[in-house]
């Protein structure tokens, strides 16, 4: 009888686990539809939506979760690239300057991640994000 | 003169990117106000750029071991799928509409941006002061 019990419960508890792992799956492939919608519409932002996603659905570390975010992007980018590519809507010599100057600005910015990463940080992107939406709507 | 000005713009937004804010928010918003970059030609210059810099990142970070290969795969593969379509309707739709719903866009993460961490710090202090 006790056998019995305990073998019931050993099964509630893998079907609970089973369940438990198809829903993470369904909740990543949400966010992976979510994200993809942004970031091919808005060529940015899929990564600001994907990191906290990630960490929340997939139970990452901050680094994992980063790190995961990255290359989902670059997928995602890969993808948008074609797209703009054989459509033309693309300027080289902007890449090419901006290209150059992202390599380096990302180089100091991981530097100084390490320094100067708190809350104040977060408050200015913040702040320059707002207002710079705000620029675009009334200019 | 302008190349250096494109230059300071696009490594201020490779500091934001490289701290894990998310550059192409910063970098397309200038290119449109200060530099008068259409907004589609904005979008695919970040896209571009983003490419360079994440095929680097991602070499140090497959070495390392930083990759959660399964959440990639189940994220990736619809997210790529999703982005490619919604770039085709990107294209599509005219700039001024794609500046306005970009500009809410990044207003709304703004706004939780700045929600969340103002949570955070509330909490900390709390914390602090127990």
């Amino acid at each position: 009888m006790f056998n019995i019990i305990i073998a019931k419960n050993e099964h509630s508890n893998n079907v609970k686990e089973k369940t438990k792992k198809i829903l993470e799956i369904f909740e990543l492939l949400g966010v992976g539809l979510v994200a993809g919608f942004i970031n091919g519409f808005f060529g940015a932002g899929g990564g600001l939506l994907l990191v906290p996603m990630l960490s929340f659905a997939a139970k990452a570390d901050a680094k994992k979760a980063h790190a995961t975010t990255l290359m989902c992007v670059l997928f995602m980018c890969i993808a948008s690239s074609i797209i703009y590519f054989t459509k033309g809507q693309y300027d080289w010599k902007l890449i090419l300057i901006c290209g150059i100057g992202s390599v380096i600005g990302s180089l100091v910015g991981t530097k100084l991640l390490r320094k100067l990463k708190n809350n104040i940080i977060d408050i200015i992107f913040a702040a320059i994000l707002v207002i710079a939406g705000v620029c675009m709507l009334v200019f | 003169m302008q190349v250096m000005l494109l230059l300071l713009a696009s490594c201020f937004s490779g500091i934001f990117a490289g701290m894990g804010m998310g550059g192409g928010t910063f970098l397309i918003p200038t290119l449109s106000l200060f530099f008068g970059v259409s907004q589609i030609i904005c979008q695919s210059t970040n896209v571009f750029c983003f490419i360079i810099l994440a095929i680097l990142c991602s070499i140090v970070y497959i070495k390392n071991k930083l990759i959660d290969f399964k959440a990639l795969l189940c994220v990736a593969l619809p997210a790529t799928v999703v982005a490619f379509f919604s770039s085709f309707f990107a294209i599509k739709t005219t700039s001024e509409v794609l500046k306005i719903c970009f500009a809410c866009f990044i207003i709304l993460i703004g706004v939780f941006y700045l929600t969340k961490t103002i949570v955070i710090m509330v909490k900390e202090k709390k914390n602090n002061n127990k």
